[in-house]
């Protein structure tokens, strides 16, 4: 029936059709029935949709086109970062405490450090004293 | 009449009076001279980077699309986020279009998905946040606008609600078959569902709608 009302039978099979039609008057009556039901509806989604229309969605659409959209990687970088701040500030706060420790224990030694060594906690060791054992273990021996 | 050139023959065939009367669409909208270009040659320029291409684009494409999302979802405040998304989808997506289906078949297909997807979430907002009375009183559907004379917004809720109470799979085949007079074959297309699938749902929900719209029957005689 909606192909008939479509007019997309073809030549032979709207003939059959139209036939059937002009017998039988249920046939008739049913394609009344949804012609008449889908011209109302038709009808009033139009206006509805007319209603509806945005007569500036091209310049909305357009907008929204160009403002920058969050990827991926920024939403995960910005959740890492949300979740891990407080972890990163105390464990700052804990290699800045270690650090000072380190520095403080090594001027008790009054040993030969560097400062990063110092603030390390390594032992002064160099590459000399390394080849020599007995200057490297008395470099490494701890303080009685 | 804005859009008529890109829609398929078959869509303005089966509604003739698109095709007589263009005031009512968009009567008050601030319209630039309309030039119907042609959608492959809109698309090729969209691909280039041109953004007037797209402006013409959604300018051409703009009414029945809303004609589609308003028939899915009903004329509420979130056809216009959807109309919207429907675009800028179809503008990302723009590299997977390839041109095996007609530009209107691809935005009617992104326009039905999208306004699926809008309903769900208007269930799930509805499941979460209705107190239990509501529900033993059915789903509630948004208020509608009132921009349309009392009577024809009366006749427009009734409609919206016969529609609204089928189906959401239901719904897409009236939507796309009975309203916009997409073929059989096209609307399995689009839906991505079987020939008789079609037939079958289209049958069921024009029963269900003759039922709930007797009053439009009863007018028309």
């Amino acid at each position: 029936m909606l192909r008939w009302l479509d007019d997309r039978l073809s030549d032979s099979d709207r003939r059959v059709f139209e036939a059937e039609l002009n017998r039988s008057d249920a046939l008739r009556a049913e394609v009344d029935t949804l012609r008449v039901l889908r011209q109302g509806m038709q009808e009033t989604l139009h206006s509805e949709a007319a209603a509806a229309a945005d007569p500036y969605l091209a310049d909305r659409v357009l907008r929204r086109i160009a403002a920058p959209r969050p990827v991926f990687a920024d939403d995960l970088a910005l959740w890492l970062g949300q979740v891990f701040r407080p972890v990163a500030i105390a464990g700052a706060l804990v290699a800045v405490l270690l650090a000072g420790y380190n520095v403080r224990l090594s001027q008790s030694f009054a040993t030969e450090s560097s400062t990063a060594e110092a603030m390390l906690g390594l032992p002064p060791v160099s590459a000399a004293s390394v080849y020599d054992l007995d200057v490297f273990a008395a470099q490494t021996a701890v303080a009685p | 009449m804005r859009g008529r050139a890109s829609l398929p023959p078959t869509f303005v065939k089966s509604m003739p009076e698109l095709a007589f009367e263009p005031t009512i669409v968009h009567a008050e909208a601030p319209r630039r001279p309309q030039v119907i270009v042609p959608d492959q040659e809109l698309v090729d320029r969209l691909r280039a980077g041109e953004r007037r291409a797209f402006r013409a684009f959604v300018d051409q494409h703009q009414g029945h699309v809303t004609f589609t999302v308003v028939s899915m979802m009903g004329r509420t405040e979130e056809v216009d986020d959807v109309v919207q998304d429907v675009f800028v989808r179809f503008y990302e997506s723009l590299d997977q279009f390839r041109g095996e289906a007609s530009v209107t078949t691809y935005l009617k297909r992104i326009a039905v998905n999208r306004s699926l997807d809008a309903l769900r979430r208007r269930k799930r907002w509805h499941a979460r946040f209705l107190s239990r009375d509501d529900e033993h009183n059915g789903l509630r559907e948004p208020a509608a606008v009132e921009t349309l004379p009392l009577e024809r917004n009366e006749r427009a809720a009734e409609v919206h609600r016969a529609i609204a109470a089928l189906s959401d799979k239901h719904k897409a085949v009236v939507v796309l078959r009975l309203l916009e007079g997409f073929s059989t074959e096209e609307t399995a297309d689009i839906l991505n569902i079987a020939y008789g699938t079609v037939l079958s749902r289209l049958s069921r929900a024009t029963e269900t709608l003759k039922h709930s719209l007797q009053w439009l029957l009863r007018d028309a005689r």
